[in-house]
């Protein structure tokens, strides 16, 4: 059974075709970057795989399951914009977290420790560093300890430091069985810790294999990317 | 992998969610504390001799704060899930739409019957202290009518917020709504010389319910329930089609 199953799905803004017959497979284990430049539609796929938005055409399968809602507990997601209360500390944003997906408020400080802010958990949510929100969406994902992740852009605006913390947070999912899906602009990033690869350009797709058949037939992410701009 | 919310009730979870932001929200406090005030100044106003302006304020001045209370509660809290991307997380958490509409009418609900309420205990500590009768204020109708006029101003709230999804332009629009009605009003007065008309209007309408005359025909009573109805109708419909 595949974690994921994406049939032509397609989606249109408008006259704009923002997806267009994408079509791909994620197996469990599997860590699959999802790459391409703002606007190639990686947001509008990841709002259709959660449920956010509707498709035009095409369907979607969840561990088999082809009604999402079924199988949300078992996906954990760390959106690009922050999702928690401004106000509130990071304990208590996770604690309301808990409260809706009916965890046990004793996962929180293990969360919190996982991506190493066990020391800020009182710390009111806007006064936390760019890279600090990351982690704690990161938190929140990881509550309800979830067979699938789905990172939206994990390493947009980090440092180093914080780009280095998740690609190896990425690693420790995939070696405790976990299937990951990351989007990034950031083609390097993606080739150090993807086993697969999905391209996508304007809403098409460009891509979608294993990362090594992309590297052996195309030399690199990057030059693949580069030659196919048009 | 943990069971999360298909393991027991989802909405009861909801509820405790709505109820365990809410009191921790600084705007909502705000207004706690502002709707306590105005009760305070009714009460010192009875303690310092002036009975009449106190009992003024209690039994006036606690429903037009209340009612303020429950629009700014309503456009506070859903507006911040809007902006804050907070609506989108517990639709991944996997509510429906209307799932969390629905908790945000409960919520209403129970924030208009905590309102009539404290509204009561308020007029009861006024009795006590002025040794008017306050309580014989609090008809059947009259209480009934207060909570219809907090659901109608909280509805349309929630359908502002649904459709403009702005804090600010929300509230701004209500008093902008307010303003129109007002001016309606003052049509049927002046021009249609029939005030009675006022009624049909959602807001104001609301409000000419407690001073009809008992023997009034059954439809004065209708427009009210209804627009609560349209509001959450039309909200729903804006609601199910935004995307996050």
């Amino acid at each position: 059974m595949h974690t994921l199953s994406v049939e032509n799905i397609s989606k249109r803004y408008g006259r704009e075709l923002v997806l267009d017959s994408i079509s791909f497979e994620v197996e469990p284990g599997t860590v699959l970057g999802v790459v391409g430049p703002n606007g190639s539609g990686k947001s509008t796929l990841f709002g259709i795989i959660l449920g956010l938005r509707e498709s035009d055409s095409g369907s979607v399968q969840l561990f088999g399951d082809s009604n999402i809602q079924n199988n949300k507990h078992r996906i954990g997601v760390a959106m690009d914009q922050g999702s928690f209360y401004t106000s509130f500390s990071a304990k208590r944003n996770l604690k309301l977290s808990a409260i809706v997906k009916g965890l046990p408020e004793a996962d929180i400080d293990a969360a919190l420790q996982q991506v190493e802010l066990g020391h800020t958990r009182s710390k009111a949510y806007k006064k936390f560093s760019y890279g600090m929100k990351k982690r704690l969406e990161i938190a929140d994902a990881m509550l309800a300890d979830p067979d699938l992740y789905i990172l939206d852009e994990p390493t947009n605006g980090l440092d180093p430091e914080g780009i280095v913390f998740i690609r190896e947070l990425v690693k420790r999912l995939q070696a405790a069985g976990k299937t990951v899906i990351i989007s990034s602009h950031y083609l390097q990033e993606i080739e150090k810790v993807c086993t697969d690869i999905l391209m996508l350009r304007k809403g098409k797709m460009l891509f979608y294999g294993k990362a090594t058949e992309l590297r052996e037939k195309h030399g690199d992410l990057e030059e693949f990317f580069l030659t196919n701009k048009n | 992998m943990q069971q999360g919310i298909y393991s027991d009730f989802p909405l009861k979870r909801l509820f405790h969610y709505e109820w365990a932001r809410l009191w921790r929200t600084d705007s909502i406090i705000l207004c706690a504390i502002f709707f306590i005030i105005v009760f305070f100044i009714g009460f010192g106003s009875s303690f310092a001799g002036n009975e009449t302006a106190g009992v003024m304020i209690v039994t006036n001045g606690m429903p037009s704060v209340g009612r303020l209370f429950t629009v700014f509660f309503v456009i506070l809290s859903l507006g911040g899930d809007y902006s804050q991307g907070t609506f989108r997380k517990r639709l991944i958490s996997g509510y429906g739409r209307v799932d969390i509409l629905f908790s945000t009418f409960w919520m209403l609900i129970q924030g208009v019957l905590i309102f009539a309420i404290f509204a009561f205990v308020a007029l009861l500590i006024a009795q006590f202290v002025t040794g008017n009768n306050l309580i014989s204020y609090f008809t059947g109708p009259k209480l009934m009518n207060l909570m219809l006029i907090q659901l109608v101003h909280g509805s349309f709230a929630v359908l502002l917020i649904s459709v403009i999804q702005r804090t600010g332009i929300a509230i701004l629009m209500y008093f902008v709504a307010g303003l129109v009605e007002g001016g309606i009003g003052i049509y049927f007065i002046l021009k249609l010389q029939d005030p009675g008309l006022g009624i049909l209007l959602p807001l104001n309408g609301s409000e000419m319910l407690a001073s009809l005359p008992d023997d009034s025909p059954f439809w004065k009573y209708l427009p009210t329930p209804l627009y609560v109805l349209a509001f959450f109708i039309i909200s729903w419909f804006k609601i199910k089609k935004a995307e996050f």
